[in-house]
């Protein structure tokens, strides 16, 4: 069985957060109305790579997730008027930055987790894991 | 440096297809305009979305898209150039702090104080889903993340539109080195998991690739090896330009991870975005189509009932499914199904099963491609 999808605006939570190094901060929580997208399949979200966002209940099972891309900026997209080097990366030497991610503001989601390779630049082939996580409030009773 | 260095005068909306709680909303800021060039900004912003509009998918699209313009002042104009990436050193005074040789070494990376524009924004527009800086100069820079910077130079607007795709959409890079081809050490073969982007793979079977939808079944799988791992993969396109498939070199990799097209805007400035992201691009903004109610009903407690529509074109819908009269109220539904009949209309298929104990009113609806 599945939960019907139906592009129709729910409460999102709008959490800003910021970064320096691999350490990050939720700087701010802001509650919209609006359409967001169907959570990825867990299928997904637990084994393939890449990173995602993942909110948890209290008993640790996977509510919603999205894979998204990396908002830490290790390394820098370095762009170029040369069609024959139009793009390329470059380890960015001091990340630091601020990101924000929309997630719906379930009435059973606890933690919000960050998933993926290590922080650190070219880090595409080593092992994924649990990067942050953070303790949601409960959201009020509308 | 910074807030103190201008004022942050107001926000319009430039394209309005409605309430920004039902529609995708991308945001547009000026930095290093002065108040008396906030009129060129105007013009600027416009440029872009004339130019987004002309971008597929974005044009069959358009209906979903609100473009909001926030006009931000500064006490200089321009961006900073530092005399470390050979620069003027020229050091003005702006609200968001533009700077080229933004990692103190390469002096076409034009970034912001990423922090400041999200307090802008949020304050402004919390919907925001997108978020753009336009950055008052002729020299060619830009940058992406969470906010994506461009400048006024010819084709530094196709920096944005490659940055939407990460920063929006999630995909991947589909360019297969890291710093350059020749440069690069450790890129030859990708040994990881399957990537979770939508438009890299490790997986050449037709039956199971994850844009198997537009493979034509005449498409050898894969479509285009790569002859030397220890090379990117340069070589002529074997097959026709708008063929998808499976051509391999993508997410920094000469070998072992695969595209769906020879050319896209992922894999190089300049090109269309290819057919697998244009796939992504629709399905994700779908949702933010117009969307009809084409019947309501109520169900009994315990009871499943079959529903289906018929749309004259394949595919017409991007969404269809059920919603609940009141909310609160609780239904599942089964086996969605989509037939592509041979006049070339679509018929949908979904059950509607009502698990509770009382009879429940719903409204079933679809979502217009
Ligand atoms: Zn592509």
């Amino acid at each position: 069985m599945s939960t019907p999808y139906l592009p129709l605006p729910v409460p999102v939570r709008r959490l800003t957060f910021a970064y320096e190094g691999d350490q990050v901060r939720l700087v701010s929580e802001q509650h919209v109305n609006m359409i967001l997208p169907p959570s990825d399949p867990p299928e997904l979200l637990e084994r393939q790579a890449g990173f995602r966002v993942i909110l948890r209940n209290e008993r640790g099972e996977l509510v919603y997730g999205r894979v998204l891309s990396n908002p830490f900026q290790f390394d820098r997209e370095v762009f170029d008027r040369d069609p024959e080097h139009s793009i390329r990366r470059e380890p960015n030497p001091s990340p630091r930055g601020t990101f924000v991610v929309l997630v719906p503001a379930l009435d059973n989601a606890r933690r919000l987790e960050f998933f993926g390779h290590p922080l650190k630049p070219k880090a595409h082939l080593e092992p994924q894991r649990r990067l942050a996580s953070f303790t949601l409030q409960p959201t009020a009773k509308r | 440096m910074g807030v103190q260095d201008g004022n942050v005068v107001g926000m319009t909306k430039i394209v309005d297809h409605g309430d920004p709680s039902v529609r995708w909303n991308l945001v547009i800021l000026s930095e290093g305009y002065q108040s008396s060039q906030l009129d060129q900004f105007h013009n600027d912003a416009q440029n872009f979305v004339t130019r987004m509009y002309q971008t597929a998918p974005y044009d069959e699209l358009w209906c979903g898209i609100n473009v909001y313009r926030i006009d931000v002042s500064s006490t200089d104009s321009g961006a900073a150039d530092p005399m470390g990436c050979g620069g003027t050193g020229y050091a003005p005074h702006t609200y968001f702090d533009a700077t080229f040789c933004g990692d103190g070494t390469i002096q076409r990376l034009l970034t912001v104080n990423d922090g400041t524009v999200h307090d802008v924004v949020n304050a402004q527009l919390p919907h925001a889903n997108m978020i753009l800086v336009i950055v008052n100069s002729t020299e060619y820079g830009g940058s992406g993340g969470s906010v994506a910077t461009f400048s006024l130079a010819d084709g530094a607007d196709e920096i944005a539109l490659h940055e939407m795709g990460h920063t929006a959409f999630g995909f991947a890079d589909e360019y297969d080195y890291y710093q350059g081809c020749g440069i690069d050490i450790g890129h030859n073969n990708y040994t990881g998991g399957e990537p979770g982007q939508p438009n890299i793979t490790t997986v050449t079977d037709r039956s199971t690739i994850k844009w198997n939808n537009l493979i034509a079944g005449t498409t050898a799988m894969p479509t285009m090896s790569n002859p030397d791992c220890t090379q990117c993969n340069n070589g002529p396109n074997p097959v026709p330009a708008d063929t998808v498939g499976a051509f391999e070199g993508a997410g920094y990799y000469h070998c072992g991870l695969y595209r769906g097209q020879y050319a896209c805007r992922m894999r190089a400035l300049g090109n269309p975005y290819c057919g697998v992201c244009q796939q992504v691009i629709r399905r994700m903004l779908a949702p933010y189509m117009v969307s009809w109610t084409y019947g309501t009903n109520t169900i009994g407690a315990g009871q499943t009932q079959d529903w289906w529509l018929w749309w004259p074109t394949y595919p017409g819908f991007e969404a269809i499914g059920v919603q609940v009269a009141t909310p609160g109220n609780e239904l599942q539904t089964e086996n969605p199904g989509i037939q592509q009949n041979s006049d070339g209309s679509t018929t949908y298929f979904i059950s509607v099963v009502n698990p509770g104990g009382g009879d429940v009113e719903f409204h079933f609806r679809g979502t217009a491609l």
